[in-house]
């Protein structure tokens, strides 16, 4: 893995300029949104990775009960640490989007803003909950449950535009409609090369966390 | 303001409405059509269909329109695109605040967070 880590890195960062460059200097503008719509390109694929992350965390949660060994607790808690940053990124992108196009930063009548605040508080117990045990077997325990409880409310914030169809949220990028937000190759394009560099900085984020915690339990574990 | 505006598009709508039949002859059969549905269309419907519409043609229709024209009403056409450009200058200016801040602030969260593991890592004196 240490000869792997650098190549990511360096994958990852290109990848990450190639994003920059494509959304600010390449891609054409949404002709209703204008200038605007570029938070897209950085909303979305942050949305997808921090879903991603939150089902790799919900396996390990799953690994974790079955096999009672607590390096894949740490996975579990890796994966949903790193998606939990990334949701509050998304958090922070939605409104700023929403404001020049809504002209509100918020709206509560929107399902899947709801169910996604839902899914950042219900990560955020998850984390606290991990902060405030001790006891590693009971920690990994307590906080699998929770894992599993709470990601169920991902498929919920997938399914909140395709069930409650909310006016104001633009539609799934993939399977939705018109409004879907891609509307030619350039902006297809874009949205995927930058969805990579999310994907890689991110699991590459989760294995950096990973390997701490586990050295941590490691030393914790010489320690006793 | 936004009276205002409401009043310079309806206006425009309505000038381009009077002037169709002269503008319509110059165009691209393609356009021409696309010209003809949009000139006909309920006004929501026709709303809908702005943005739809290509550069190009935009640029041909209101080059053709401009032809038409005389002085008096060309004046006031470019002060109805002054008000627009300069509307549209701010909606830009706006809009670029936000993405700015938008990806500032998550290229910041994602650098704190990578600064956080790196601390935690050093800490406990792992090889980095």
């Amino acid at each position: 893995m240490s000869r792997v880590l650098p190549v990511w890195m360096i994958i990852t960062f290109l990848l990450w300029s190639m994003t920059i460059y494509m959304t600010f200097l390449w891609v054409p503008s949404d002709t209703r949104q204008g200038i605007a719509q570029r938070i897209f390109y950085y909303h979305v694929p942050t949305a997808w990775v921090s879903g991603a992350g939150f089902a790799i965390s919900f396996i390990f949660s799953i690994v974790y009960l079955l096999t009672r060994n607590l390096k894949y607790d740490n996975l579990a808690a890796a994966y949903a640490t790193v998606g939990w940053v990334f949701t509050t990124g998304v958090l922070i992108t939605g409104p700023l989007w929403a404001k020049p196009i809504w002209g509100a930063f918020w709206n509560w009548s929107d399902q899947r803003l709801i169910s996604y605040f839902i899914l950042w508080m219900a990560y955020a117990g998850y984390m606290l909950l991990r902060m405030g045990i001790a006891d590693p077997q009971k920690r990994a325990r307590f906080a699998s449950i929770l894992g599993i409880i709470s990601f169920l409310d991902v498929p919920l914030v997938y399914a909140a535009i395709r069930i409650w169809n909310p006016p104001s949220h633009p539609k799934a990028v993939f399977g939705g409609s018109a409004k879907s937000g891609v509307f030619s190759s350039e902006m297809l394009i874009t949205f995927l090369v930058s969805l990579i560099a999310f994907q890689l900085l991110s699991l590459l984020l989760s294995y950096l966390y990973y390997r701490f915690l586990e050295m941590e339990r490691k030393i914790l574990e010489n320690k006793g | 303001m936004k009276l205002r505006n409401i009043l310079l598009k309806r206006s425009l709508i309505w000038m381009i409405s009077i002037f169709a039949g002269s503008v319509i002859y110059a165009m691209t059969p393609e356009n021409e059509k696309s010209a003809n549905i949009f000139l006909n269309a309920e006004t929501s419907e026709a709303r809908n269909m702005l943005s739809g519409f290509s550069n190009q043609f935009i640029e041909d229709f209101t080059a053709q329109y401009k032809t038409n024209l005389n002085a008096k009403e060309s004046r006031k056409l470019w002060i109805m695109e002054e008000g627009f450009r300069r509307k549209s200058d701010q909606i830009a200016s706006d809009r670029l605040f936000y993405v700015f801040l938008a990806v500032s602030l998550l290229v910041g969260l994602i650098f704190l967070l990578t600064l956080r593991i790196y601390q935690m890592q050093k800490k406990i004196g792992m090889p980095e």
